[in-house]
């Protein structure tokens, strides 16, 4: 009864987040056309403002690709395969990327960004929290061979 | 198997103290702004620019003075979104203390506290999201990326329930 739940939701978070990342990686796209079209009036600031959100919605893109395979093979019922540990894991490393970014870009602008903290908490937060994740994914895939084994 | 389960202990247990710390900042930010409300509620002379400093809203272009009703209605929505951060912390606290005590990671509370924190998680869409939305702070990243967040996480809250049967025949076999 519990792996038919799994594989529901498995199947339905597949696609939203395949869906999701089409969107970001166009957002990301159009801003990048946006930064070229507009190279000339931007402000220093204001291009690397721009830069930074692109480069962030390309963070989103590839942790919704991840999470995507992720929940696929839930759908077929094998949450708990080696993949799915890495994935994680590269999942976490982009919101480590994600928590270096506001103040990457407040550095490279020669104006600063003053308002903005020079490193997002936030994100690191979620990167220990997903990496602890993986680590328990990696008991899960122990557990499931076991189960293989028995049967 | 065991030397897993020590190092998801272990870890956890690093964990639990950077959760408590987070805790306690969220416990202190909670407490100055709810504080600074009263004296708003209150209107005693300075309560307005004590709220703008203390909500650290000075970087965003708030001065005292300007628009006292939204800058009223702003504390309240960052009071209950902290009020949520602060559920959303402890439910994280709570698993990290069950891992580090060395119990199961899929165990029904701890399913049930990832439960939790995918719907608290969802939720700060509307508590941070969109206050941020309306007062021009963040884009809609601020509605779409707790969205995402939930949905994800309650997609693993449904895995750990699946870990949890496969626990529950690791049992019994041995």
């Amino acid at each position: 009864m519990g792996i038919e739940k799994v594989q529901t939701a498995g199947r339905r978070l597949s696609l939203l987040m395949r869906g999701l990342m089409v969107v970001l990686v166009t957002s990301a796209v159009v801003q990048a056309l946006l930064i070229g079209c507009l190279l000339r009036t931007f402000t220093e600031y204001g291009l690397f403002s721009a830069a930074e959100r692109a480069v962030r919605l390309l963070l989103w893109a590839m942790i919704c690709r991840r999470a995507a395979e992720l929940f696929q093979t839930a759908g077929q019922g094998e949450p708990f395969v080696s993949k799915n540990v890495g994935r994680l894991r590269r999942i976490a490393l982009c919101f480590v990327g994600m928590g270096f970014l506001p103040g990457l870009a407040g550095k490279l602008a020669a104006l600063g960004a003053p308002d903005k903290p020079l490193l997002s908490i936030d994100s690191f937060l979620w990167a220990a929290l997903i990496y602890g994740l993986s680590e328990i994914f990696r008991y899960g895939c122990a557990l499931q061979k076991l189960d293989e084994e028995t049967l | 198997m065991d030397q897993r389960l020590n190092w998801i202990k272990k870890s956890s247990g690093v964990m639990y103290l950077l959760t408590w710390l987070v805790e306690l900042v969220l416990v202190y930010g909670f407490f100055t702004a709810a504080v600074s409300l009263f004296l708003a509620l209150a209107r005693t002379p300075e309560w307005e620019s004590a709220l703008v400093v203390t909500l650290g809203l000075e970087g965003i272009g708030w001065s005292p003075g300007s628009m006292s009703p939204a800058l009223v209605a702003l504390a309240v929505a960052i009071l209950v979104d902290g009020a949520v951060r602060l559920l959303l912390f402890g439910s994280a606290l709570l698993i990290f203390r069950n891992l580090s005590d060395g119990g199961s990671p899929f165990s029904p509370t701890n399913t049930a506290h990832l439960h939790r924190i995918a719907l608290l998680v969802a939720l700060t869409a509307c508590t941070d999201g969109l206050p941020g939305l309306l007062s021009g702070w963040s884009g809609l990243e601020g509605i779409a990326a707790p969205l995402l967040m939930g949905a994800a996480l309650y997609g693993l809250a449904e895995i750990f329930a699946y870990g949890r049967l496969l626990q529950q025949q690791a049992d019994e076999t041995l």
